[in-house]
């Protein structure tokens, strides 16, 4: 049975395994040994893989549970005095990782690669294999978060108890996940982001105006609490290992369009007007190139009409979750909590900086747009000169910058009707600034994701279009690491203006010099 | 709508595979792509579906192996005793947008398909099946983030040759390299459907060609 499980498994240690081969082979001293048998090179890839989860992990735990404390300490005037690291991690530990990072990382329903191909190209049953998932992620966490934790200065045998506690909520994520499925027969996405949002705010702005990390440390800790995790965590690793419908989740969410980010059926090439599909767009552009002067404004209107629905959809989902705040800010003036209202609009605007970045479509589309347009325009040698790369940025500018305001719009619409509930003098005034602040980041962040795109181009396009994890995950920290500017809405005004005029300033000037040598097709 | 794959005896006895579409629509964009589709697919033979650009032929392969949603009445099928509804496993597409893995090696990824499916390659070497394919036995040890798209679609029919699932949907393939009679002496047991714009270009390889007009089919033509 366990060799079975652990079979099923094979694309994933064999991938680790000649990871760690190449990258031995690659160290001088260290070559013959990538000759080693197939027995050694499995187990250095399990190595391999631990150490690369424990790294991980220790970044993990270092960015978000350690460095904020330590901000926390030095700017913050009541700090989080009177709480110790372990207090930090096990609150921080119990809404980031236990609570958000089990929901929306459930491995049953990542619908990676190595799962498409085990399951679909070469069949392996995928009752087997989900087990597998499972077990390796169980094994992998329970090390590395006992190594992160212990690194960054936990007692041991609380770090293992916390380790297992991830693990176990690990199950519970799985079971909740099964169980919408099983409700609405698909993933919810949008779910993800929402989830995000709430621990994000739960772990850092909740401390930030309270001033206090709560009492998670005791709760967890708590004897009769260990036995109750315990043993509703038996239940749900029961109902996981047990589960029946792996096969139907692996029908439904293991699917090439997920993957290749082609969600729309091509429906054989079914054009009721040629303009509307990627082949037209193809030969528009080969049409517009054969002209004295490119028309981009055409081959840009052609992009939208291309992708209307998908824009659409990424705007739709933007708004719903700005208007779930609109729910929160409404029930809480129906409860007559005007002070918390007033002081959360006191406290939004550094944290507008994450909340404005989930909320602008600039970095998918700028993506989308070098996927379909760019990639095939700057395969003709006359779209890869200077002044035409920037003609065709400066063409498409507005319309990016329009398509970005429309969620945070909303978002300012919230503000407004929120300073309008709190009842309070100087309300008006903050909403302001705080309305004005959105605009400037929902700008910044246009210029920012266009910057990325032209001059970092991070975009892949091998089996799928998508961009760099590591610019996604470095612009999430920068503005994550916003909730910590701590200055008057005024002064923030003052200085988001200039950061703004100066990113738009640099955004266009890099692109005039440097695009034409970063800015490049990769067909 | 219903999809059977199912064992049934033919007019001689034998065991034979049928797969059975029965009312199968799909609707885009508020245009009908496939009006209530139905028809009999059975094992041992290689089925062309042509038809024009937008007929739907790639939207039928990809219904067929769920990789599309689908819409219409459901109807049932008397298919016999040994009636059973299929799930993903039963089907292998291939077209032209491939999903492998990158840091696998094609020796150790086809080992794999022959010790999980315990297939067989016809008593040759793996570099000589690779070889009959069209891929250099010298490239079997590198890893597939190394090969272009033809040479990944290679090792998928490699592949399941060795597999043998019960359906092969190829979708707008054979213009781009011969496939080897191996390739279809593997699959006997299986139902291959190939689509493609040009009949012409099937008829080496089919059996029976069907024309997709309208969202449905036509009469044959071999």
């Amino acid at each position: 049975m366990l060799t079975k499980i652990i079979n099923s498994g094979f694309l994933l240690y064999k991938s680790d395994a000649n990871m760690a081969r190449s990258i031995l082979g690659k160290i001088p001293f260290l070559k013959n040994t990538s000759k080693m048998s197939e027995k050694t090179a499995n187990v250095l890839g399990v190595v391999f893989r631990l150490i690369c989860e424990i790294v991980k992990k220790s970044i993990f735990v270092g960015l978000f549970m350690f460095l904020p404390r330590f901000l926390a300490i030095k700017f913050l005037e009541a700090g989080i005095a009177g709480f110790g690291i372990e207090d930090v991690f096990v609150y921080l530990t119990v809404i980031l990782i236990c609570f958000c990072g089990s929901i929306n990382n459930s491995v049953i329903f990542a619908e990676k690669e190595a799962d498409y191909v085990s399951i679909r190209n070469m069949k392996i049953n995928s009752r087997n294999y989900y087990r597998f998932l499972v077990l390796r992620r169980s094994c992998l966490e329970l090390v590395s978060f006992f190594a992160a934790f212990s690194i960054w200065g936990m007692n041991p045998a609380k770090s293992a108890y916390l380790a297992l506690l991830i693990v176990i909520c690990r199950f519970f994520g799985d079971t909740f996940r099964i169980f919408l499925f099983r409700m609405f027969k698909k993933t919810l996405p949008a779910m993800n982001i929402v989830i995000s949002i709430a621990a994000l705010f739960f772990a850092y702005f909740f401390p930030y105006i309270r001033g206090y990390v709560p009492g998670a440390y005791n709760i967890v800790f708590d004897s009769m609490w260990i036995a109750i995790i315990l043993s509703v965590g038996t239940l749900f690793i029961y109902f996981v290992w047990v589960y029946s419908g792996y096969s139907r989740i692996s029908e439904i969410i293991l699917r090439k369009g997920e993957l290749i980010g082609n969600d729309e059926p091509e429906d054989d090439n079914f054009e009721p007007d040629v303009d509307v599909t990627e082949d037209g767009l193809r030969a528009l552009i080969d049409e517009e190139c054969e002209e004295p002067e490119i028309d981009y404004d055409r081959i840009n209107r052609t992009f939208y009409n291309n992708n209307k629905r998908k824009i659409i959809a990424d705007l739709f989902i933007r708004c719903a979750i700005v208007f779930c705040i609109l729910v929160v800010v409404v029930i809480s003036g129906i409860t007559e909590h005007y002070d918390f209202i007033y002081k959360v609009i006191t406290y939004a605007l550094p944290a507008m900086f994450f909340v404005v970045h989930g909320l602008t479509v600039s970095g998918k589309l700028s993506m989308q747009i070098y996927c379909q347009v760019d990639n095939v325009l700057l395969s003709k040698k006359r779209c890869r000169e200077k002044n035409e790369i920037l003609t065709n940025f400066l063409q498409r500018l507005p319309k990016v910058l329009a398509l970005d305001l429309i969620s945070p719009m909303f978002l300012v619409l919230t503000t407004i009707i929120a300073g309008c509930i709190s009842h309070h003098e100087s309300s008006f005034q903050l909403v302001a600034y705080v309305a004005v602040g959105i605009i400037l980041i929902s700008i910044f962040y246009t210029f920012i994701n266009f910057f990325v795109a032209y001059i970092i181009q991070p975009f892949k396009l091998k089996n799928a279009a998508k961009v760099s994890v590591f610019i996604d995950i470095v612009i999430y920290l920068l503005a994550a690491g916003c909730i910590y500017i701590n200055v008057t809405p005024f002064n923030f005004l003052i200085v988001g203006g200039l950061v703004v005029g100066v990113t738009a300033i640099i955004t266009v000037l890099s692109i005039q010099l440097f695009a034409v040598k970063t800015y490049r097709n990769k067909d | 709508m219903w999809f059977c794959a199912t064992h049934v005896k033919n007019d001689y006895g034998e065991y034979i595979l049928k797969l059975i579409l029965r009312d199968i629509r799909k609707e885009y964009n508020g245009a009908c792509i496939l009006h209530g589709l139905s028809y009999t697919f059975e094992s041992g033979k290689v089925y062309g579906i042509s038809g024009g650009s937008g007929s739907g032929k790639t939207t039928l392969l990809r219904c067929i192996a769920r990789e599309y949603d689908y819409t219409g009445t459901d109807t049932v099928i008397e298919a016999g005793k040994s009636f059973f509804k299929t799930d993903v496993f039963e089907y292998a597409l291939l077209d032209k947008e491939i999903v492998m893995p990158r840091m696998i090696t094609p020796r150790q990824y086809i080992k794999q398909c022959i010790k999980e499916h315990k297939g067989s390659i016809f008593g040759c070497s793996l570099e000589e099946y690779a070889e009959l394919f069209g891929l250099p036995a010298d490239k079997l040890d590198v890893v597939m983030k190394r090969f272009t798209g033809e040479e990944l679609q290679i090792i998928q029919m490699i592949a399941v040759s060795i597999i043998k699932p019960a359906v092969v949907l190829m979708d707008e393939i054979i213009g781009y390299f011969v496939i080897p009679q191996l390739f279809f002496e593997a699959l006997s047991e299986s139902i291959v459907i190939i689509a493609e714009d040009d009949a012409e270009k099937m008829e080496t390889y089919c059996d029976e060609i069907l024309y997709l007009e309208n969202g449905s089919f036509s009469s044959g033509v071999k």
